[in-house]
């Protein structure tokens, strides 16, 4: 089996998107009799509209091919992209994760040495306690000098 | 000529040292919170509302508008150096004044955006003074139909205009879309896309969307290709200022700005991001790259 190729990726889930949105839109309650326009015309349209895009897309894909910036070769990675991506993604969902159970200043921090690590930093260290100063010092100016409901720093302090 | 009267006033109460001191105070406020992506104008404006309990009402109004001018010329600062618009009109800022940036132009950039926004705020504050009664007859003329045509040629003139392919600014176009329905229907108060979690009833807001795309979206592009951190940074070369030619080019587009501009954010709900996005069409279409 070869693989997909990301455009062909792309597409798909574009698809997908729109198979998704039509559900929820068909899930919109009905409008009363008397009103011609109801609250899923709009949204019925704009899905459409996705879905029918999303089909030509492929088809150009298919038939064409889409371009791709991986193969232009001014904007090709470096070796060890997909590491680093992964990387990216633990930081961000180290920070999603945690705000709910550390507070936003443990989760910052560790979405600070995740993030690094995408950017091939080697010190961990340094980079939590980088994070967690940064993060504490914009909780400051937020939660106690703007008055904005941030939380508590760490939770159980 | 009773509004040039009115205005004299209104200089004589504006060169007041207080209040000239609150309108430093609201700009450089205002450049701030243009900086930060995530906080704009108006949530500024609404945290300093309890001020007004305490502060005349002259030197409150000279706050606000110093905080609205300095944010949307703020915006524009990370949008050049950073490619991350700190406001949602400064979109446009990002895409064409980062390139600047990029190629070591980052200096005139930064400038053009001050005295463009310099000039085409005080041709717009000028002519709102003058043309205000006459602009809302305007105003009030526009119904339902002229707001759906406006909305419309903004929308096909963006997408078609950005990007090589066509195909894909209109799916970026219908995406944005959808995302922009997510939430409660006002007409009816049917919820809409929400997959039945309370948070998603006040919809997404510009910002996370903004802040999403150019912020995350920009880094984990950086990431992805691993480039070494020196070549990133954006050098300020060849000083601040315009040379002759940035200013022959640019004099016009700063005219043509502020008359898009001004009609629009003078309409209701005409907002910032309409103007901009139109007068970049413009410009993009009239305008031969050197």
């Amino acid at each position: 089996m070869t693989r997909l190729k990301p455009t062909r990726v792309a597409g798909l889930i574009l698809l997908a998107l729109g198979l998704l949105a039509g559900w929820q839109v068909s899930i919109i309650p009905a409008p009363p009799a008397y009103a011609e326009v109801g609250p899923h015309l709009v949204p019925g349209v704009t899905v459409a509209l996705l879905s029918l895009l999303a089909i030509a897309y492929l088809l150009a894909d298919w038939q064409t091919g889409q371009v791709d910036m991986i193969d232009d070769p001014e904007e090709t990675p470096n070796p060890g992209a997909n590491k680093r991506l992964q990387w990216y993604g633990i930081g961000l969902a180290a920070l999603m994760v945690l705000i709910p159970i550390t507070g936003l200043g443990a989760a910052g921090a560790f979405a600070f040495v995740g993030i690094a690590k995408a950017f091939d930093s080697k010190r961990t260290t340094i980079d939590f306690l980088i994070g967690a100063i940064f993060t504490t010092v914009v909780w400051m100016i937020f939660a106690l000098g703007l008055g904005v409901q941030l939380g508590p720093l760490v939770k159980g302090f | 000529m009773a509004s040039f009267d009115a205005l004299m006033q209104g200089f004589h109460a504006a060169i007041q040292p207080t209040i000239l001191l609150y309108g430093f105070i609201g700009c450089l406020l205002g450049t701030v919170v243009g900086v930060m992506p995530g906080i704009g104008p108006a949530l500024t404006i609404a945290l300093l509302l309890p001020l007004t309990f305490k502060v005349p009402a002259a030197a409150m109004f000279v706050l606000f508008a110093g905080i609205y001018y300095g944010a949307m010329y703020g915006g524009s600062t990370t949008s050049i150096l950073l490619n991350t618009p700190g406001e949602s009109a400064t979109l446009v800022t990002a895409l064409e004044g980062n390139k600047m940036a990029r190629k070591g132009r980052g200096g005139p950039a930064l400038a053009t955006a001050a005295i463009g926004s310099f000039v085409a705020g005080t041709i717009g504050t000028l002519a709102l003074t003058f043309f205000a009664p006459l602009v809302v007859e305007a105003a009030l003329a526009f119904g339902p139909a002229e707001y759906a045509a406006l909305m419309v040629l903004a929308l096909v003139a963006v997408s078609a205009v950005l990007g090589r392919s066509a195909l894909r600014g209109l799916i970026a176009l219908s995406l944005g879309l959808l995302f922009g329905l997510v939430g409660i229907d006002l007409q009816t108060g049917q919820p809409r896309f929400t997959f039945g979690t309370a948070e998603l009833l006040d919809g997404i807001e510009v910002t996370i969307a903004a802040v999403g795309l150019f912020a995350v979206g920009e880094a984990m592009y950086l990431a992805w290709q691993g480039r070494s951190a020196g070549g990133e940074i954006m050098r300020m070369e060849g000083g601040l200022m315009l040379s002759k030619s940035d200013w022959r080019r640019s004099w016009k587009a700063w005219l043509r700005g502020a008359g898009l501009g001004f009609p629009i954010g003078a309409l209701p709900a005409g907002g910032a991001e309409l103007p901009t996005l139109l007068s970049y069409y413009a410009e993009k279409k009239t305008q031969q790259p050197s």
